[in-house]
């Protein structure tokens, strides 16, 4: 492992960390649901495998599920179809030779359109596994479709935020 | 450097995505009491709907066995049905009905092997012998005549159909009319000769069995009339429309006349009287 994906995993730790914060003190309202996780397991190092980024994205949801407090196993749930699908959403937005050469994910390759575009897909697919589970059939199917909307919304600015964060931490490896 | 759709690869991130998700939804199973809730809600759907699938496949699969129970309870009412026929024609003119039985017996058959694209057509049916079945016996269905047994061995029957060129059916032209002999056009139709010149006949005019012979009851409709044309300017043949549709026959039902051997033996002794 070398210093840049020592870096990568501090910067995922972080995440972790700031995750944490928003579901133990940023109650936004019952529409709204800010997750930063997809997109940081989106940026896990492309040196490990999808199964080893399935198995992290897994306890990473399992211990923000833990330490605050929600319900147990929900986020770890919804994170590990984001890590399965990781490896193909980089080769349709960013490029196959990415992922068989292993190179870093910045937004210098794609341009912010794709990014934009990916991490979008990471959150939706998140949210569609999340929301249901959460409301667990208690909610009705509009109100799950507003929060899937509204909480998509405001995790994709976030997002666009921290992919940027990620980005320039790889550009760093790559200068 | 990684290889490009590595099987192996694919089969375990699988096999790991199936495992992982699975042990996250066993957690949240096992710790959460709404979600639990959800899940054997979930699971009694899908068992409803996987076995209601099933119940669909069982008794589309059943639905032989069920065909041949109709067909046997069809024929049981189709044998009370002539008994009591029996009944209200030997009716005496005070309206007591005689306690007696009708002269034929009804057995269901499954066609096993038919020809129809012959001059001579037969058909073998899966009724023999042992069922009771005799030579002579006439083969029906509810849309008609379909033809005569002419040989039997143990378990199955040979008959010659009524799409043959050597068969010959008595029919009578609506249900008070003449009769005459109704025979296979050789195409798609059938021809009902002998009418008498005088009478009238329309088309359209439903063609039943007589009854005068000793092989298939009275009144099975045949089919009806689509054509006419004198012959020889001394009798009326016309083209019968079968109601019976042959490609598509099979279950039929095998009549046998009970008085047959008495009736027989009766016409051979007033024929031997007169020579």
């Amino acid at each position: 492992m070398n210093r840049n994906d020592r870096l990568i995993y501090f910067a995922i730790f972080i995440v972790v960390l700031a995750q944490l914060v928003i579901c133990n003190y940023l109650f936004l309202g019952p529409l709204v649901t800010l997750t930063l996780l997809p997109v940081a397991v989106l940026f896990i190092p492309l040196k490990h495998k999808s199964a080893a980024a399935m198995l992290l994205a897994f306890l990473m949801g399992l211990l923000v599920d833990w330490l605050s407090d929600g319900v147990l196993g929900l986020n770890a749930a919804a994170l590990v179809p984001v890590a399965f699908a990781r490896d193909f959403l980089i080769r349709l937005f960013v490029g196959e030779d990415t992922v068989v050469r292993m190179d870093p994910v910045t937004v210098n390759k794609p341009g912010w359109f794709r990014m934009i575009a990916m991490i979008s897909v990471a959150i939706l697919l998140f949210l569609l596994v999340y929301v249901p589970l959460d409301s667990a059939g208690e909610r009705s199917l509009g109100f799950n479709a507003a929060r899937i909307g509204i909480s998509y919304a405001v995790s994709l600015l976030a997002g666009i935020a921290l992919a940027n964060v990620f980005s320039n931490l790889n550009k760093r490896e790559q200068l | 450097m990684r290889k490009r759709n590595n099987p192996i690869t694919t089969v375990v991130s699988v096999a790991v995505f199936i495992l992982l998700e699975a042990a996250s939804l066993f957690i949240l199973h096992a710790n959460n009491e709404i979600q639990r809730s959800w899940f054997g809600t979930i699971g009694q759907f899908t068992m409803k709907v996987l076995w209601g699938g099933g119940e669909t496949i069982r008794d589309y699969f059943r639905l032989r066995s069920c065909n041949d129970s109709l067909a046997i309870e069809n024929f049981r009412l189709m044998q009370e049905n002539a008994r009591l026929n029996a009944i209200l024609d030997r009716a005496d003119v005070s309206g007591v009905a005689p306690n007696t039985d009708s002269r034929f017996s009804y057995t269901g058959a499954y066609i096993v092997k038919m020809s129809r694209n012959r001059q001579h057509n037969y058909l073998i049916i899966d009724k023999g012998a042992r069922d009771g079945i005799v030579e002579g016996s006439g083969i029906i269905t509810p849309k008609g005549v379909v033809g005569i047994v002419e040989a039997v061995s143990d378990n199955y029957s040979y008959a010659i159909s009524l799409m043959n060129r050597d068969m010959n059916v008595s029919a009578r032209l609506r249900r008070e009319g003449p009769v005459g002999a109704l025979s296979w056009n050789g195409h798609s139709n059938a021809t009902l000769c002998e009418i008498p010149h005088h009478l009238m006949t329309e088309l359209g005019d439903t063609v039943y069995s007589s009854g005068y012979s000793t092989i298939f009851p009275k009144d099975i409709p045949l089919g009806v009339t689509v054509d006419s044309r004198l012959k020889d300017g001394a009798t009326w043949e016309l083209e019968v429309k079968l109601f019976e549709d042959f490609s598509r026959l099979k279950y039929v039902t095998i009549v046998t006349n009970l008085d047959t051997a008495e009736m027989l033996n009766l016409e051979k002794e007033g024929e031997d009287e007169q020579e």
